[in-house]
């Protein structure tokens, strides 16, 4: 059985079965293969590369089309007749090309459309910040310098869990060995950020360079230590850092979280990023080498714009700024997201976000998150309600692709220090 | 700013998706051959485009280009090609066919009566059909977890998506 070398051994459609079953028995069994085997979830990333992989090809052969013969403007009316056709489809290109500062429901049309272009990689990390107590800032403040961060009693806090998402392409023994359940739960980790007091915070992803990676600062290097597995690459490896206009927090590529209000100490943990602009201020501690990065800026890799807007669409009205068409940065178009809380958010959410990502890639470059009614900062915060407040359905979801098994840092939590600066990193390098 | 024609294209093709991979899988016997034929397909469908009637469904079209390069595939290998044969391929178009007008937004939500049909399946082949196509577990280490041979393993799956695609008719969403 199955010894044809065409056919692979782990397909469970062999030919020789069913040979005393009807030919329209058969075929009814193979429909329920093909169907069965879109289920398996690992089968949505193999699609969605396949289909970025697919439309790559077709916009690479895009302009020789229009070269040979074909009238553009004809080609492009029959085109739209048949996305017409397709009703949502055609809505939300519309939407997304012609309206982009249209109704919310528009813009969450074109956001179901960006969904599965963001879901290519292989390995996903996925974080949750999720403020889940009543903001007590103003005793978080009057804690000395040097006192415990990590959970300062009284003060606004954050419930943050990265999770592994990742199903692996294609299957191995490990999987039958580690239930994908069992699997999950041992790549969960779930630990405090601390949230700022400020009205504003500034978000930005951005890849470290490589050796950076491989002399990671205390806390923050993965536990299996050995980068030399097979698709454990360095060079798909993230990190998130944020400004919550008081400090500076950042998320290295195993999860472990450090704080400073020294652009200077943070800048020692990750000396590329100031080279690149991404922190300001001058460098001297920082090595030669790294003006590699400071001249490749285009290296570093950023957030997708479908995996903030997923979490937000539920509580927030989501728009795009008609402005976007506008803007861009180093001759490439941004899109520009508006986010507005709606009444459905409960608890400290944002009320505003604004997302800054690149229109061609949906990279996302800024992610600006503020409350209407926060307090200037050198004023008292009028947040330290005794009363608890229900916890909010979802913050934000930053998603953070990985390549390979990276598990998370137990301690990934555990803040070191501490910055000044309340510019927007992102906004005054580009 | 006016829609370019292949973002709608692009449009087309994530909404097809999965319904499409799903067709491949059906009509081929070399699951290495999927990511080519999905490819070539939508290569194919892009640079006919114009000869697309809009007056008709796009997912018919597109399994049409599909199962010519399925075929196309075949030619290589007697006796895929002997499996291919034109009733086989008139069926399962008839099935994908009544899926296209089942109700649902996506594909996914036309084949949820196929979930609910696994859940009524009985415990040996649920299992089999769970490692293997839910958990993507390979065949060879599905057959050991369950500790049975995989001729045995395979016989158990083909069993059970024979009883799986009876439970579909009875819902009346295969012919």
């Amino acid at each position: 059985m199955n010894n044809d070398p065409h056919q692979t051994s782990d397909d469970p459609c062999a030919l020789d079965l069913g040979a005393d079953d009807s030919p329209q028995q058969q075929a009814d069994a193979r429909v329920v293969h093909g169907l069965l085997r879109i289920l398996d979830e690992g089968e949505s990333l193999r699609i969605a590369a396949r289909v970025d992989r697919a439309t790559a090809a077709v916009r690479a052969q895009e302009g020789g089309l229009r070269l040979v013969g074909t009238r553009p403007r004809t080609f492009r009316e029959r085109l739209v007749w048949i996305g017409g056709s397709a009703g949502m489809a055609a809505a939300i290109v519309l939407g997304l090309l012609f309206f982009p500062s249209s109704t919310e429901a528009t813009a969450i049309a074109a956001l179901h459309s960006m969904r599965s272009a963001a879901r290519t990689g292989g390995r996903c990390y996925e974080i949750l910040i999720q403020p889940h107590r009543p903001p007590m800032v103003g005793a978080d403040r009057a804690r000395p310098e040097g006192a415990d961060r990590a959970r300062p009693e009284g003060a606004d806090r954050a419930r943050a869990e990265v999770a592994d998402r990742a199903r692996p392409e294609g299957g191995d023994g490990m999987r039958a060995e580690r239930p994908d359940r069992a699997r999950t739960e041992g790549f969960r980790r779930v630990g405090e950020l601390r949230l700022g007091a400020e009205g504003c915070w500034t978000l930005t992803m951005v890849k470290p360079r490589r050796d950076l990676l491989d002399r990671p600062p205390n806390g923050d290097r993965p536990p299996n230590g050995d980068r030399s597995q097979k698709g454990d690459r360095p060079e798909f490896e993230r990190i998130v850092m944020g400004f919550d206009g008081r400090e500076y927090w950042l998320v290295g590529p195993s999860g472990a979280v450090r704080r400073s209000d020294s652009q200077r100490a943070l800048g020692k943990a990750f000396p590329g990023l100031i080279k690149t602009g991404l922190l300001d201020g001058p460098d001297a501690e920082s090595d030669s080498n790294d003006s590699e990065v400071a001249a490749s800026p285009d290296t570093l890799e950023y957030l997708t714009l479908t995996s903030v807007l997923d979490s937000l669409e539920r509580d927030y009205a989501i728009s795009f700024d008609s402005k976007a068409d506008a803007e861009s940065v180093h001759g490439r178009p941004l899109t520009v997201v508006k986010a507005r809380r709606t009444g459905a958010a409960t608890g400290r959410a944002p009320d505003t976000v604004r997302l800054v990502a690149d229109a061609a890639n949906l990279e996302v470059l800024s992610v600006r998150l503020n409350w209407d009614n926060a307090p200037p900062p050198s004023s008292p915060l009028p947040l330290s309600s005794p009363r608890a407040a229900p916890p909010p359905k979802a913050v934000m979801i930053l998603q953070m692709h990985n390549s390979a098994c990276h598990e998370v840092a137990p301690q990934w939590f555990t803040p070191d220090f501490h910055v000044q600066n309340p510019a927007d990193p992102f906004l005054r390098t580009r | 700013m006016s829609p370019k024609a292949s973002d709608i294209f692009d449009i087309l093709i994530r909404q097809h998706a999965d319904m499409l991979t799903a067709f491949i899988y059906s009509l081929s016997f070399d699951r290495s051959t999927v990511d080519d034929i999905f490819q070539e397909t939508i290569i194919t469908a892009w640079s006919r485009i114009n000869d697309f009637d809009p007056t008709r469904p796009f997912a018919p079209w597109l399994r049409g280009i599909a199962r010519n390069h399925i075929l196309a595939a075949a030619r290589k290998n007697r006796r895929y090609r002997a499996h291919l044969h034109g009733l086989l391929e008139e069926r399962v178009e008839e099935q994908f066919g009544r899926l296209d007008r089942e109700s649902g937004d996506s594909f996914a939500e036309r084949i949820a009566e196929l979930k609910r049909c696994i859940e009524r399946l009985h415990a040996e082949g649920r299992e089999a059909i769970e490692l293997v196509y839910l958990r993507g577990v390979e065949l060879p280490v599905a057959a050991e977890t369950v500790g049975a041979a995989e001729e045995t393993l395979r016989k158990r799956l083909y069993r059970a998506r024979l009883w799986l695609a009876e439970c579909l008719k009875n819902k009346q969403v295969f012919a």
